[in-house]
């Protein structure tokens, strides 16, 4: 993947477009975008920088995982999250050093919108939009109206689950849109759901080994642009290639005050609700 | 020593006192706590949790319960290495502790394990661990851990049953033993011959010098090891790391032995079998390792705070110092400090001596290494990775909530109440018969002889 | 509550069955990730193969102002993801409120049927639900007996709209049919940007503002356009932002002006962090040096505007620029009007400017004679005349740039240097070469630009524009390569001019008695486009305003509108809306004007709607699409074309309404609609544009003759009436606003007689109604020196306006209102980064204050002595995870719509004095 920061303007649809793709629950971004602030008024410079996984060719997070749930698909180089396997023990989340695993400490449905807090669960007073979906219908039970078949495809090569919302104690992290890497329809194989949103076309995917790739192609075009990877020190190889001016030492994060889960979830789940709505 | 009636060493095994029963309500209250705790847990998930995810949920994803492990693995460490020094060194005088100090790893050994179960939520997980053992071994940190602690508790074990087995022998034939287990009696006592003893205690030394040697390696080396593999975390990584980790076990270990012989001691009369002496020894040690202790944190502090740290490990030490985790780590300080000067006092001044001051500085002193365990755990993952991703990160918090204060804390219930059960089925002190008669020398002896 | 799905009509079974399949589906679908609560023991087992179809379904944004072409991925009747359209060719992806808008899709809490409000207007709304017919029925009476008394007491407020018009377009036209002219439409523009457009339509001809060439543009002055959070002129960020990416990338440098660094994001090379309200200054400034240094483009001046033109002094005409005796009627003609005189400097004679022209007006080397500067002085029927240039040099003179810092907060050197650049990259003189349909083209080149939009609302912010536009003109970087284009209309129309000279020329033209609420045409707001802000404030006074009636004798239909949210003071419009008889909110949440004001709520639709989109236009293509529902409509909601068909009905306007849409659609013979039960929202747009459209949008590229105005005549789109050939812009630029020059002294002279002395310090906009930009001080400048810093705001790009705040997905990505200061005065006031703080704002005329709290964030990027809280939050309080999630302050509490926080057009000034102060609560 190329990430050219000169045309990224933080907006975070990326962001979002990967939570819909997913369906990760609140506080999960897959990917994630810096925006920080460098110098005093007024030589202020501004800059953004998504940050998804890395997709390391020396993963350190394979390397701590204690059950092989985590491993690295040796054909494309993406690094999967066995759901099946995975036995939440987080590790792969402290030993990887840029911040991008997303454990579920719930079930992915609850963390979506407040979809399904019931609640008896929370001791919310109202039913959840999944209560109201199942009064409606008693073959219906549970699933977000959004939830999309596509995601529980079987991800070879162990025909387990492991694209999309990870299930509650399991670890999970971008995985390259993997179920569109392994469908055979041509408009989603070889693109992300986060490069296909991006306005400014600042994300670039495809196998970096093809000269012919979108990336290959794009990283030729801007030949004379400064280029690096993120903790290139650490060992973990990262093959996430950015264009544009490394962020510097000591700058300082903003506009990224996200609500605390958790916080969200009950508010969400504890919500009034006017008899008439 | 040999002076003292057998009678008396087994009393706990004969009659149950008051106290007894109300300590006992006391742990099982705690430990159904526990359960109940972690029953909600399992019910509700995580989110019973204060835990939650480094980077942009601004979480932690390992707290106490991590803490508490790292903790209780350091008791086991501890404990075992002070049990396996008694004997190697025969150190006469503390040998009533020697059997407390084995009880004490091979409880802390399965809390520690209990409590890395809490923080992966189902039991049904520890399963996947051991399935993809092969697979893992040699790069997973956790596996290691696992793996270990499970050697650890097999040695642990049979050096318990190789030593306790005369012990045993001699109660079972008095019918001092609960009836019900003397098929595991018998078991423990496969083989058994009338005079073993110079043997079994041939074959104590060298098990004991073995885990002295491993020790070091274990307590000062795989439980760093986990959180070094991972030395972008500001806090986790420096070459001390170990070492200052086998200070801090050894501190917690000989401080929860001196807090379970004084227990003992009140709950029996033993003023005798366990004398000042053994309390004023262990205090002596006690203020060596609090000291090692101090001067590792000093060391981080110093270089942490000193104008050309990087500003992360600055960040994080000022954080310490004056920020947002200055509370838990003074407290954790003030604990150390307490012990540290009532133990420098009372070792100067001979009449500030007093086993129950020992002992509740002790609890003091355990408890702040529980403190400083959990702080190190989270510190790396309040101020994680490095420039210039953690200053775009912001920086993290953690408060454990109830379940998990419950959970973690709990253990030390559920190892009360262990401990209470063990005293009911074995000699809780070596009954010491032959204490005279076997020296190092004929070990040493004995030993050739049985190689050529 | 149930979730409904609405039976399209004559496909009942189907939809009965494909609604039993969704369900079934989603079972499936969820077997894998379990019950909540329970799963904690349940391991997923492998999945069974699942039997579903995937349709994509090519809908549009329902959140944005673009109109942005989206795909629905729709798995058996389930919208489950929102994508950009790859056949769109002016986008190349969506925001995040694009894809966020599926939680809005599904929100638990839209209005699913209407309601009838069962409590007191004024409060937090309850509510009872009702079925259509009887809603219909009662808003039928209600409104109709208005209607038949007086249309004047019947209003229709429309708010930032989705799509064209049509269907409001088409009810109030069905119902002036039948029941007379009179309904008051009020738009959203006087909180939006008419402030700038209202001096840029006057002195250009489009109603629109300034956007830049950026493929060709090499130094654009990026005037307050935040850029990378919101949009600008007609688009949201995405197309324009990809622009300006594109623009960097290759050739251009960009100035920000503004007291933010954000909404620049990446691409500002320097910044200049200027005093909220004092723009004007600036430009009076940039113009300043443009002429010390001499950086005027002739030809331009010359050939197309009226900056040779001679005004007149002195005498009773002083202010009017002077004709000759057979010169035609400048409210006739507006385009060009023949007979304005100029002093030829080849004869030294006074002659009509057409006659100096050179005779091809393409030639972009042949400057006409007429002088800018005559250097004598001249008489015209015996009174003094000079040209528009002299005195517009006049006027500058005193604007140096050592006194613009003063005022602006902005250092000398740097508005010096800006406006050198500005001049010396404008290359005046310069023409480059364009390729049109095979013909070689020579054309001017002016690669400066500069774009603004919301930011023209402050309280001098038309005159701000009126100095901007100067400063554009004076380069000539206008609708030629690598300028500004002043508009994004085609074909210049002359109908904004006509109106203004309409009340210049006829000093008669303007009363004291308004017709509604909003003032147009009266000394108030002699021009104006809805006073949206100012609403509430004069229905809570209906007698200093003359009001012909009061509240409570009229009804208002809102429709995609929050008033009370959008229009500050939040207070005010709360008051003042709740005044109505009747409020009818169509809406598909409840709004706050629908929470506070509403008797009725009409549920509308979401993603879930039938309407055309907006033709979307970037620098190079044109795409057109239609809005399709991408499932069955959920619950009983209905499209706004259903609702006002519906109302129509009611009202037996019917078959008007039927007309009018037959009209606006082309729809003829056949096509034709023939009654209003017929009529049917997507089968109008199946029917017009083809059901091709519901596959994909259309896009087309944009040819050079319509991308710059230069250009033009070339253009299919433009009729003889649509211009002048006498330039090729079709008209002539008003370099001098002779009919605010004019107005000006009308307004200025009813109000000396109706309020005496002290007309100027009560309604201080008067002043600023001038055919040459002059600088006062802003109002609020006037409050007391505890309010020490100036308030402003901006737009996020997680949110639109109060619409989306209660989406989770966005609410999530930017879940508070944050009160923004620099750290420096953050130290000054002992407060730090997660303090809570209160502000309070300060009405320096009225002397009321007001205040919210809100928890701080320092930025670097904040110019220090101001205060900056963006919208979006602390609004749709109805709303039950709004409530729940606490959103925080919204700053529209704060800002205030009495004069001297207005503009001469009404327009809202989102800028106040304020004071901030620690609540002493710390919620890090
Ligand atoms: N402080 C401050 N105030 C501002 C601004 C600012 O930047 N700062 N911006 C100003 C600007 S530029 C503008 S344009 C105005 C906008 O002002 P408005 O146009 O009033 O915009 P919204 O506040 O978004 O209100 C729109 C209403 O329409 C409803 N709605 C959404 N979709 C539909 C639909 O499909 N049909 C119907 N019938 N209703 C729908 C929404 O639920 C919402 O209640 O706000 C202005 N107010
Ligand atoms: N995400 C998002 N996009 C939107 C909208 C939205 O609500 N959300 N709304 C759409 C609509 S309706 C509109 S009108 C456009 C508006 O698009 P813009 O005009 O680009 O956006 P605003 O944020 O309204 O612009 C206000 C800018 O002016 C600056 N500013 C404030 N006061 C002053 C001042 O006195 N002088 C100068 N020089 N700068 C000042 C602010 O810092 C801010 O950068 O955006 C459209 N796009
Ligand atoms: S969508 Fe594109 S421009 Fe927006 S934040 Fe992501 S990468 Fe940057
Ligand atoms: S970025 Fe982190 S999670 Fe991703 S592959 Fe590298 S180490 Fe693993
Ligand atoms: S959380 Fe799962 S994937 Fe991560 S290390 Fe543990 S078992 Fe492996
Ligand atoms: S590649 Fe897919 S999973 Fe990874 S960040 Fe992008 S959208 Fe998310
Ligand atoms: S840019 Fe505007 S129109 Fe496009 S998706 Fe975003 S909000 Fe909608
Ligand atoms: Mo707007």
């Amino acid at each position: 993947m190329v990430i050219d920061l000169e045309r990224c303007m933080g907006c975070r649809a990326c962001v979002v477009a990967c939570k819909t793709e997913n369906e990760t629950p609140r506080g999960a971004f897959w990917m994630n975008v810096f925006r920080y602030e460098n110098g005093e008024f007024p030589d202020v410079e501004q800059g953004f920088q998504p940050n998804p996984c890395h997709h390391c060719s020396e993963p350190s997070c394979v390397d701590v995982c204690p059950t092989t749930a985590r491993f690295k698909r040796e054909e494309d180089g993406i690094v999967l999250t066995d759901y099946d396997t995975c036995i939440g023990c987080r590790y792969c989340e402290v030993g990887c050093p840029y911040g991008v695993n997303y454990f579920s400490w719930r079930q992915p449905d609850e963390g979506q919108y407040g979809f399904d807090i019931s609640a008896e669960q929370e001791g919310g007073s109202g039913e959840s939009l999944a209560d109201i979906l199942r009064s409606h219908d008693e073959d219906y039970d549970g699933g977000a109206p959004w939830s999309d078949p596509d995601l529980d495809v079987e991800i070879e090569p162990r025909g387990t689950e492991m694209a999309g919302r990870p299930e509650t104690g399991t670890m999970g992290k971008c995985t390259f849109c993997v179920h569109r890497q392994d469908s055979d329809d041509p408009e989603l194989e070889d693109t992300t759901a986060c490069e296909e949103v991006c306005p400014t076309n600042v994300i670039h995917f495809g196998d970096m080994d093809d000269p012919d790739s979108d990336p290959s192609q794009h990283l030729e075009e801007k030949r004379g642009t400064n280029r690096f990877r993120m903790l290139e020190g650490t060992g973990n190889q990262p093959n996430v290639v950015y264009l544009g001016d490394k962020p510097p030492e000591g700058v300082r994060n903003m506009e990224d005050r996200y609500k605390e889960p958790e916080e969200a979830i009950d508010a969400e789940a504890t919500r009034r609700r006017g008899d008439w709505l | 020593m040999s002076t003292i009636d057998r009678d008396r060493l087994t009393e706990p095994l004969r009659t149950t006192s008051q106290a007894y029963y109300v300590a006992f309500a006391l742990a099982a209250t705690v430990s159904l706590a526990t359960g109940v705790a972690y029953f909600l847990q399992l019910r509700h998930g995580f989110a019973v949790t204060g835990l939650g995810d480094w980077g942009t949920a601004r979480g932690v994803p390992w707290g106490l319960y991590i803490g508490t492990f790292v903790w209780w693995i350091g008791i086991a460490h501890g404990g075992i290495a002070i049990s396996a020094a008694v004997r190697l060194f025969d150190l006469e005088t503390y040998m009533p502790i020697a059997r407390i100090a084995e009880v004490i790893t091979l409880i802390a050994l399965p809390m520690a394990a209990t409590n890395i179960l809490f923080d992966l939520g189902r039991p049904d997980h520890l399963w996947a661990m051991i399935t993809n053992w092969g697979a893992t071994m040699h790069t997973s940190p956790l596996t290691w851990d696992m793996t270990t602690t499970f050697l650890y508790f097999v040695m642990a074990g049979t050096y318990l049953a190789i030593t306790i087995r005369d012990d045993v022998r001699y109660c079972l034939d008095k019918g001092m033993l609960p009836e019900k287990l003397t098929p595991l009696y018998n078991l423990l006592l496969w083989g058994y011959e009338e005079g073993e003893t110079v043997k079994t205690r041939q074959m104590a030394w060298w098990l004991a010098l073995g885990i002295l040697l491993l020790v070091p390696l274990m307590s000062g080396g795989v439980v760093p090891w986990l959180f070094a593999t991972m030395g972008m975390h500001e806090g986790w990584f420096g070459a001390a790391t170990g070492p200052a980790m086998l200070a801090e076990s050894l501190t917690s270990a000989l401080a929860a032995v001196v807090v379970t012989a004084a227990v003992f001691r009140y709950a029996y009369g033993w003023d005798d079998i366990i004398d000042d002496s053994v309390f004023k020894g262990l205090n002596k040690a006690l203020i060596a390792f609090i000291l090692l202790t101090i001067w590792f944190l000093l060391q981080d502090i110093v270089t942490g705070l000193h104008p050309v740290a990087p500003t992360a490990t600055s960040d994080l030490t000022s954080s310490l110092v004056y920020g947002s985790m200055a509370a838990p780590f003074w407290l954790s300080m003030t604990g150390l400090a307490i012990g540290l000067v009532y133990f420098s006092m009372q070792a100067l001044k001979p009449s500030l001596f007093s086993v129950r001051a020992s002992a509740v500085a002790a609890l003091l002193v355990s408890l702040a290494i529980l403190q400083k365990k959990t702080v190190f755990v989270v510190e790396g993952l309040i101020y994680p990775t490095q420039e210039p991703l953690s200053s775009m990160f912001p920086t993290g918090s953690y408060f454990p909530t109830l379940p998990e204060f419950t959970m973690a804390l709990g253990t030390i219930g559920v190892a009360a109440l262990l401990f209470l059960v063990a005293t009911k089925v074995m000699p809780i002190v070596e009954l010491q018969e032959h204490a005279g008669d076997v020296d190092v020398g004929d070990v040493a002896e004995a030993e050739e002889v049985t190689e050529a | 509550m149930s979730l409904d799905v609405t039976d399209k009509e004559g496909s009942g079974d189907e939809a009965t069955v494909s609604r039993r399949t969704l369900l079934k589906a989603l079972a499936v679908a969820s077997a894998g990730t379990g019950v909540a609560g329970t799963q904690y023991f349940t391991t997923s087992e492998a999945q069974e193969a699942m039997n579903f179809t995937a349709e994509e379904v090519s809908t549009a944004c329902w959140i944005g102002k673009q109109d942005c072409t989206m795909r629905a991925k729709v798995v058996n009747d389930r919208v489950v993801q929102l994508r950009p359209d790859p056949d769109d060719e002016v986008i190349d992806g969506i925001c995040p409120k694009g894809v966020g808008q599926i939680a809005d899709l599904y929100d638990p809490y839209r209005v699913k049927q209407p309601l009838r409000r069962t409590n007191e207007k004024g409060e937090m709304g309850e509510f009872e639900p009702i079925s259509w017919e009887e809603a219909a029925e009662e808003i039928a009476d209600d409104l109709g007996s208005k209607l038949m008394d007086d249309p004047r007491r019947v209003h229709f407020q429309i708010g930032r709209v989705k799509g064209p018009e049509w269907h409001m377009d088409g009810w109030v036209s069905a119902l002036e049919q039948v029941y007379g002219e009179g309904v008051n439409v009020r738009g959203h523009g006087n909180v939006c940007a008419s402030g700038n457009k209202m001096a840029l339509s006057r002195m250009g001809a489009a109603f629109t503002s300034p956007e830049p060439d950026f493929h060709n543009t090499e130094f654009f002055l990026n005037w307050g356009w935040n850029a990378t959070n919101a949009g600008g002129p007609h688009l949201c960020n995405v197309t324009y932002s990809r622009e300006m990416a594109e623009g960097h990338e290759a050739q251009m440098d960009v100035a920000v002006l503004d007291p933010q660094r954000r909404g620049s994001g990446k691409w500002c090379d320097e910044w200049l962090p200027i005093e909220p309200g004092t723009d004007l200054a600036f430009f009076l400034a940039m113009n300043n040096v443009l002429l010390d240094e001499g950086y005027v483009d002739h030809w331009f001046l010359r050939n197309t505007t009226n900056a040779p033109c001679l005004v007149y002094t002195e005498g009773p005409d002083e202010g009017e620029i002077a004709r000759a005796e057979d010169a035609e009627d400048p409210v006739e003609e507006v385009l060009w009007t023949e007979g304005e005189l100029v002093y030829d400097e080849d004869t030294g004679e006074i002659t009509p400017h057409e006659e100096v022209l050179p005779d091809d007006p393409h030639d972009p080397t042949k400057t006409a004679s007429a002088a800018l500067q005559t250097g004598e002085r001249l008489e015209w029927n015996g009174y003094e005349v000079q040209t528009a240039f002299e005195l517009f040099e006049q006027e500058m003179e005193n604007y140096t740039p050592e006194w613009a810092a003063e005022v602006t907060d902005l250092p000398e050197r740097q508005i010096r240097r800006v406006a050198e650049r500005w001049g010396e990259e404008a290359r005046i003189g310069s023409t480059t070469t364009l390729e049109v349909d095979g013909e070689t083209r020579r054309v001017p080149y002016r690669p400066v630009s500069m774009s603004l939009y919301h930011v023209g609302q402050q309280e001098m912010g038309p005159t701000a524009m009126q100095a901007g536009f100067l400063t554009l003109m004076l380069v000539g970087a206008i609708e030629v390569p690598g300028a500004s284009r002043t508009g994004y209309a085609n074909a210049p129309y002359g109908g904004p001019r006509r109106h203004v000279r309409e009340l210049a020329f006829d000093r008669d033209s303007l009363s004291w008695e308004p017709d509604a609420p909003d003032l147009e045409g009266t000394y108030f707001h002699p021009d104006a486009n809805g006073s949206y802000s100012k609403i509430g404030h004069v229905l809570n006074n209906p007698d200093r305003y003359n009001l012909p009636y009061d509240g409570g004798e009229m009804a208002c239909v809102v429709c995609y509108a929050d008033p009370v949210a959008g229009g500050p003071n939040k207070r005010r419009s709360l008051d003042g809306y709740s005044r109505y008889d009747t409020v009818v909110a169509v809406d598909p949440f409840v709004s706050d004007t629908a929470a506070y004001a509403a008797d009725y709520i009409l549920p509308t639709t979401t993603v879930d709607k039938n309407e055309n989109a907006k033709d979307g236009m970037s620098n190079t293509h044109y795409t057109s699409s239609t809005r399709t529902a991408p499932i069955p409509q959920l619950w009983d909601c209905r499209d706004e074309g259903e609702i006002f068909k519906e109302l129509a009905a009611e009202l037996d306007a019917g078959d008007e309404y039927v007309d009018v849409i037959n009209d606006r659609f082309d729809l003829e013979g056949g096509d034709a609609f023939t009654s209003v039960e017929d009529l049917d929202v997507a089968e109008t747009m199946d029917r017009s544009y083809g059901e091709e459209f519901r596959e994909s949008p259309e896009s087309t590229e944009r040819p050079l003759y319509e991308r710059y105005w230069y250009l033009l005549p070339d253009s299919p789109h433009t009729t003889e009436e649509h211009r002048t050939d006498l330039t090729p812009y079709g008209f002539k630029f008003q370099f001098y606003v002779e009919s605010f020059e004019l107005m000006g002294e009308n307004v200025r002279e009813g109000f000396h007689e109706e309020y005496g002395d002290t007309a100027e310090d009560e309604f201080p906009y008067i002043q600023d109604i001038n055919g040459l930009p002059s600088w006062r001080e802003p109002t609020m400048w006037r409050s007391p020196d505890e309010y020490e810093y100036t308030l402003f705001d901006m737009k996020k790009i997680e949110h639109k306006q109060s619409r989306t705040a209660q989406n989770p997905l966005l609410n999530e990505l930017d879940p508070k209102s944050y009160v923004r200061m620099n750290p420096e005065d953050a130290e000054d006031l002992g407060i730090e980064e997660g303090d809570r703080v209160r502000v309070e704002s300060h009405n320096a005329v009225t002397d009321d204050s007001y205040s919210v709290e809100g928890e701080l964030m320092t930025l670097e990027g904040v110019k220090p002595g101001t205060v900056c809280i963006p919208y979006h939050h602390g609004v749709g309080v109805a709303h039950p995870s709004v409530e729940a999630l606490d959103e925080g302050a919204n700053v529209n509490n704060l800002f205030d719509s009495t004069e001297g926080y207005i503009s001469w057009s009404g327009d809202q000034a989102f800028h106040i004095r304020v004071k901030v102060e620690p609540t002493g609560g710390d919620a890090a």
